[in-house]
């Protein structure tokens, strides 16, 4: 708990740095078609039981360029970390080789690509859309034994829909909250004593800001 | 300069988030590791010698012959272990079919480039322990790829029964089994002998093919 609580004032922090700089320095200089999304983002995978605890380890960032009144390509990064413990057990390496220990495993990701969302609606106030990202994928997962430890660092296909939401306290105002829900798909591959992940999948939501 | 300098605080973002899991969940056992010889019949042999002292490696990697009650501890639990499988202990080491190594590394120091026949320290067990006719070093009959560091009890058996009626006959010692088992040692030597007797019972536990059918028969 007191881990989360530093995870959360430290992205809190970071979040207003980068709100300061960029709204308080530039946003007068930003065109209007040109928006940011920073946010906090609770993950989950699925389909898979390597590191498949739900967290709230992570943040993500992205910009768009309104090209329509309803189309935005831009570009967008992410980075998440879930965890899993698995209790003692013996693994069968091969043949001749048999290992007993717990471990805990630990999946870090990091997609990053392009983006394009279309608006479905906006008053001026709310401004729901759905969007489409793809692009690539760096992982690191590793699992710790009591001494030693075991990781991959693979690089993969990225590809994700989402659904959200961009709500502006202002009418037309530049700053806002935003809301999403997601599901990705990576085609990472890692091979870890008996965990063998082929593709990763995961569903999560994001919470943050607009501006 | 300030694309730079977003893109530095975007890297250091990236880079420093990366959650360490909560190493204190893992439980306090020793991880246990076994590996044998696929083609050694250990159902044949019927004997083995164990000797009355375990090497222990310490700081600068000199080797003590560690024989007090905690070790005899040890051994007599190996001991249970192998007669629990019907084999039967020999008082001479040349009339055994097995020999058990014990050896535990609580030294800091990582020891790497033991394993694979590359035997460099005269402190170790030497294969001339087992006889004079043992004097073209280890070898094992399986690929090897471990090191071994602080906390660590290494059990290995090795075969005996193909000793060269020569002595001048010089020949390689196969290690047919190899246990290794790693921790963190705690302050407490009561606790660290716990652990370590877990480990044992745990090697065999997860070795059901070291079994004598000879005697029991």
């Amino acid at each position: 708990m007191k881990t989360i609580y530093h995870f959360c004032r430290i992205s809190i922090l970071m979040m207003a740095l980068l709100v300061g700089f960029t709204v308080n320095s530039k946003a007068q200089h930003f065109p209007d078609e040109l928006h940011f999304n920073l946010d906090w983002q609770v993950n989950a995978p699925v389909g898979y039981d390597f590191a498949d605890k739900l967290s709230g380890w992570g943040m993500n960032f992205e910009f768009g360029y309104e090209v329509t009144d309803r189309w935005s390509l831009g570009a967008f990064a992410n980075f998440h970390t879930n965890h899993g413990y698995v209790g003692r057990e013996t693994i069968q390496l091969s043949p001749n080789e048999a290992l007993t220990t717990d471990q805990q495993h630990s999946s870090f990701q990091v997609p990053f690509g392009v983006l394009a969302s279309y608006s479905l609606y906006d008053n001026g106030y709310i401004q729901p859309y759905v969007a489409g990202k793809v692009g690539a994928m760096y992982e690191q997962n590793t699992t710790y034994l009591n001494t030693v430890s075991f990781y991959e660092r693979p690089w993969g296909f990225y590809v994700s829909p989402e659904i959200g939401i961009n709500i502006h306290p202002l009418k037309y105002g530049r700053f806002g909250f935003h809301v999403a829900v997601y599901y990705n798909y990576a085609t990472n591959k890692t091979n870890l004593l008996n965990y063998q992940e082929d593709g990763k999948n995961n569903i999560g939501f994001r919470v943050g800001i607009c501006f | 300069m300030k694309k730079l300098f977003y893109l530095a605080i975007g890297a250091v973002m990236l880079s420093s988030c990366e959650k360490d899991p909560d190493m204190n969940q893992l439980d306090s056992d020793f991880t246990v590791y076994t590996q044998y010889d696929e083609v050694a019949d250990f159902s044949s042999a019927s004997t083995y010698y164990l000797p009355d002292s375990i090497l222990t490696i310490g700081d600068g990697m000199k080797a003590i012959y560690w024989k007090d009650d905690n070790a005899q501890s040890l051994l007599a639990q190996v001991a249970s272990e192998m007669n629990l499988r019907d084999y039967q202990r020999s008082e001479k080491k040349e009339a055994a079919d097995l020999g058990i190594q014990l050896t535990y590394v609580e030294t800091n120091t990582q020891v790497t480039g033991w394993v694979g026949g590359g035997w460099g320290w005269d402190s170790w067990w030497s294969p001339s322990f087992w006889g004079p006719y043992w004097g073209g070093g280890w070898y094992y009959p399986y690929p090897v790829s471990y090191s071994y560091s602080t906390g660590t009890m290494v059990m290995e058996i090795v075969d005996l029964r193909n000793a060269p009626v020569d002595e001048t006959t010089q020949t390689q010692l196969p290690v047919i089994w190899q246990a290794v088992s790693s921790g963190l040692l705690s302050s407490s030597n009561h606790f660290n002998l716990q652990l370590v007797e877990r480990a044992i019972d745990q090697s065999f536990t997860q070795s059901p093919y070291i079994q004598n059918n000879v005697n029991n028969k």
